[in-house]
């Protein structure tokens, strides 16, 4: 965890074109003790340059902003605050919008039109460990990884192929119950863990699809010639 | 249907015509060697020097057709290039078959017995070996055929025996016995072809005609859905506002419906891939934050349950909002604090069981009060041949909605 003095109070950060999400955000945050909004902008333009100043706990962005991707600006928070969580904002959280979020680098999404509470409770969430997944989601990690367990075992040993990155028994098993509608805090129940650790496997589900698309990305421009 | 034979196919037809005599072509090398062992056999002192030019030339000849062949056959034919290819194939055949025929022209003359039955018999040979080859395009069979039999049976006319003279005719009669053999051959050989062709491009057509269907089914069913949910709700929540009796809480709760709407549609959309399990969790996904909000608990007490080939994204739709609406009533109409959602299977049957704890009401008469309300929900069922259920009592009341496994 975090040593810094502040390490109770989580700093967030917001990039988002949408004057009454922005809006919604400062108030939530404001009636929060825990949580509290340290800088908003509303352009890509703005958000990469927020990035120059020292690094907040959780970053949310919005995808489609004005001036550009948010996509750019979660791959540029990457580099520069790596401890930072990010969050992506979505209207409806839809498969399309939130697999390429995640494979950006986010490690969760919030939807806008959750209310003040939720909205403070995901943030925490992500905070602590993990964010929620949607089974829609989950059923499309899963299928995503199944699919490339079975490309191995047809072109086995193909020396171009990127690195398999597996997902762990008990990862899938969290993602299995999800796709059947279970909580977090049930699943925990059913496997007979702590909430906190299924946080931590889906954190680390997340973790892994980003690094998969990136060694498929790696893959696909040798393919194409792009690298050598 | 009638077609002249001498055509040349349409481009991609000729191509495939091509692509089985480039095929047959290259297993002729042999034919060299074939050709050394006769110069060998018929070599004497009147012929050597013929003979050795004869074999140079056509030793020439077959390297020129099997390398051109070879490029075509590795490179991508484009079909307007295909006749080019046709007709220099033909020529560089004629070139052969001249030559081939200048054999009886060198040796005829002054060869044993013997050595004549050899030149007829490698002249039968290479007639029979070239119709096999050369079957899928007959003009390539003309030509490499006629110089061949004309030359050599000329030669054999000017030779004035009545033996060498019947041999001639013979040789015209074996021609055309072989033609004739190469046209059916081609005529099938096309007719494969061409049957291939239409299979693959009738698929195509029907793929399309289903990839249209499916559209038009998909947009049918966005509208009607805009139409019945978000268009309806939102216009009874403008007609509560423009008879400005809804407070700021309420009209966001209006809101929040039309929200759920939407993202509902969105759902149904992506694909579930049959599983009523995956659609149901959504829905709880969905539904989950507006529950909690309104400070019931929810209770998810499922069983793995088959897969259900019927559900398409209609029936998905229809599922969903019965149960949306199920809930919704919940939140707006009962007091209650608990909710809870049993999936079970009974024999061929799935059952989805929504219970509350809250105060309940007369289901008779809320069946019979206008509105959307239940009797909304029953359409629904009704649309995807499903039975929809209320039990109510001052305990509680429960939803259940009895799916078919099978339709």
């Amino acid at each position: 965890m975090r040593n810094t003095p502040s390490s109770h109070l989580i700093r967030v950060a917001l990039v988002d074109d949408d004057l009454d999400f922005q809006m919604a955000v400062t108030e939530a945050l404001g009636s929060s003790k825990d949580v509290m909004l340290q800088s908003v902008a509303s352009t890509m333009a703005e958000g990469l340059a927020m990035l120059n100043a020292p690094q907040v706990d959780v970053l949310i962005v919005d995808l489609g902003l004005p001036d550009g991707s948010g996509i750019e600006v979660i791959k540029a928070a990457h580099q520069k605050w790596p401890e930072c969580n990010l969050m992506v904002s979505t209207t409806f959280g839809d498969e399309l919008h939130v697999i390429q979020s995640l494979e950006a680098g986010a490690a969760g999404y919030i939807l806008k039109d959750s209310d003040s509470d939720n909205l403070i409770n995901e943030i925490k969430s992500l905070h602590s460990g993990g964010s929620p997944i949607s089974p829609l989601i989950a059923r499309k990690i899963l299928t995503h990884f199944r699919n490339d367990s079975q490309k191995t075992i047809l072109h086995n040993s193909k020396a171009t192929d990127p690195t398999p990155v597996a997902l762990s028994k008990r990862e899938q098993e969290v993602l299995e119950y999800i796709t059947k509608g279970f909580s977090s805090n049930e699943i925990a129940g059913l496997l007979e863990v702590s909430p906190h650790t299924v946080l931590t496997f889906i954190r680390r589900i997340y973790a892994k699809l980003k690094v998969k698309s990136k060694t498929e990305a790696i893959y696909e421009a040798r393919n194409q010639g792009l690298l050598n | 249907m009638k077609q002249n034979p001498f055509r040349l196919d349409e481009g991609r037809v000729l191509i495939e015509q091509l692509r089985l005599v480039m095929g047959n072509l290259q297993t002729t090398y042999p034919v060299l060697l074939v050709a050394l062992l006769v110069c060998l056999a018929l070599s004497n002192g009147q012929n050597e020097h013929h003979l050795a030019w004869w074999f140079v030339a056509i030793t020439f000849s077959q390297l020129v057709i099997q390398l051109y062949t070879r490029r075509q056959f590795t490179a991508k034919i484009q079909p307007k290039n295909i006749q080019k290819i046709v007709w220099i194939l033909v020529v560089l055949n004629i070139i052969d078959a001249i030559l081939w025929g200048l054999l009886p022209w060198i040796t005829l003359d002054n060869v044993t017995p013997s050595g004549f039955i050899l030149v007829f018999a490698l002249f039968a040979g290479m007639l029979g070996g070239g119709s096999a080859t050369h079957s899928p395009i007959p003009w390539l069979f003309i030509a490499f055929a006629v110089p061949q039999s004309l030359l050599f049976s000329i030669k054999l006319l000017l030779l004035e025996e009545t033996a060498y003279v019947v041999m001639s005719m013979s040789i015209l009669a074996y021609f055309l016995v072989m033609f004739g053999h190469v046209m059916n051959t081609s005529k099938a050989v096309r007719t494969s072809i061409k049957l291939r062709f239409d299979l693959a491009d009738s698929q195509a057509k029907l793929r399309e005609v289903e990839r249209k269907q499916t559209l038009d089914n998909e947009r049918q069913r966005l509208i009607q859905d805009m139409h019945d949910g978000l268009g309806s709700s939102l216009i009874s929540a403008l007609r509560v506002v423009e008879r400005g009796n809804m407070n700021d809480a309420e009209l966001a709760l209006v809101i929040k419906g039309c929200i759920d709407d939407l993202k509902l549609a969105i759902d149904s959309m992506e694909p579930v891939d049959k599983s009523l399990l995956l659609l149901l969790a959504t829905l709880r996904f969905r539904l989950g934050p507006r529950l909690e909000s309104a400070g019931i608990q929810l209770t998810w007490q499922v069983e793995n349950i088959p897969t259900i080939d019927w559900l398409d994204p209609k029936s998905a739709l229809h599922i969903l909002r019965i149960l949306q609406e199920a809930i919704a009533n919940i939140i707006k109409h009962t007091s209650a604090t608990k909710v809870t959602v049993t999936i079970t299977v009974d024999g061929h049957f799935v059952i989805v069981k929504v219970q509350d704890n809250g105060p309940g009401f007369d289901v008779t008469k809320a069946l019979q009060a206008r509105g959307k309300g239940l009797s909304g929900q029953k359409r629904r069922a009704r649309d995807i041949g499903a039975q929809i259920d209320w039990q109510s009592t001052n305990a509680g009341t429960s939803v259940s909605l009895t799916l078919p496994i099978l339709k």
